[in-house]
């Protein structure tokens, strides 16, 4: 009873870290993806400020 | 040249990569403090995880060279009690006893009517009718009195005696004997530094020796619980941003 305990347990905790694998997996796949639509995307242009008119000295 | 230290990524990514190792050292641990009760080292993986970096063959195979008993026998034969079985060496070679597997051996005793062997896995004796495990249990240390008993003194069980090597008997008063010793005669624990530091690390200081497995499994499941919490919300954030990213690409595909 003790023994096949421990062995569901220790399926259990296998499971959980293949879980945890999977997820931390999908997570880099995510991020690489992630960068690629950045990559894609044409770059944003960053508002101008508008042009301050020199004066001439009164 | 700027160095530009951005110390919220840096904890972000350590967090991420100590997931694992954290749900393994926490999820682990409740493992450890229930060895006993799970029997645990009654299964036998060795074949499955001989593939893992730190089981090496020369780690598997290490045991047979730690000798850890021998007795030279009176037919000129020497035997060799290792970490991992028994072997009998005659003219320079040595002979595995397959029976013993790879039992640790604790001690080797020639009585009259046989060899008696301690091992981790109980007590084996060599006789007439071959061997034989008459006794399973973690012995410890064995030696022969002047009428040809052989004591043995196994872990939970105390000192056995026997004449034949197929009935072992507690050694009547021993126990009760050192139990009856007052308590100025009782020698107290001892307490070093580095025992004081093992028994906070393991909840031994704070919930005695029967009950540190609750500072043991509390710990572990916080840890196994930060670990996974941490990990999903990592990817969470992950995925969010992957299809955020994604949107903004199709909105301006679709504007030209």
């Amino acid at each position: 009873m003790a023994k096949a305990l421990g062995i569901t347990l220790a399926i259990l905790f296998l499971l959980s870290l293949l879980i945890a694998l999977g997820v931390f997996t999908h997570g880099l796949y995510a991020r690489w993806q992630m960068q690629r639509y950045k990559r894609l995307a044409p770059p944003v242009r960053a508002p101008q400020k508008p042009r301050e008119i020199s004066r001439p000295p009164q | 040249m700027q160095f530009n230290f951005k110390a919220r990524d840096w904890h972000n990514w350590t967090s991420v990569i100590l997931a694992i190792p954290l749900l393994i050292v926490g999820l682990t641990s409740i493992f450890l403090a229930h060895k006993k009760e799970l029997k645990l080292n009654e299964l036998d993986l060795t074949s499955a995880v001989s593939w893992l970096p730190g089981y090496g063959n020369n780690t598997i195979t290490h045991p047979r060279t730690e000798i850890r008993a021998s007795l030279m026998d009176t037919d000129g034969s020497q035997w060799i009690g290792t970490q991992a079985g028994l072997y009998r060496m005659v003219a320079g070679r040595s002979e595995a006893i397959k029976e013993l597997g790879d039992a640790p051996v604790r001690d080797l005793v020639r009585a009259p009517w046989g060899l008696v062997v301690a091992t981790k896995y109980g007590i084996w004796v060599l006789n007439e009718q071959g061997w034989s495990r008459p006794l399973k249990g973690d012995a410890w240390n064995a030696s022969l009195g002047q009428d040809g008993q052989v004591a043995v003194s196994v872990k939970d069980q105390g000192l056995l005696l026997s004449r034949d090597g197929l009935d072992w008997q507690p050694a009547e008063g021993v126990a009760a004997s050192l139990a009856a010793l007052p308590p100025t005669e009782a020698i107290a624990e001892r307490i070093t530094l580095g025992k004081l530091m093992i028994d906070l690390h393991t909840g031994k200081a704070f919930f005695g020796k029967n009950w540190e497995w609750v500072w043991i499994d509390i710990l572990g499941a916080i840890w196994g619980f930060l670990g996974f919490t941490g990990l999903y919300l990592w990817w969470r954030s992950q995925t969010k941003r992957r299809d955020a990213a994604r949107g903004k690409l199709l909105q301006e595909a679709q504007h030209g």
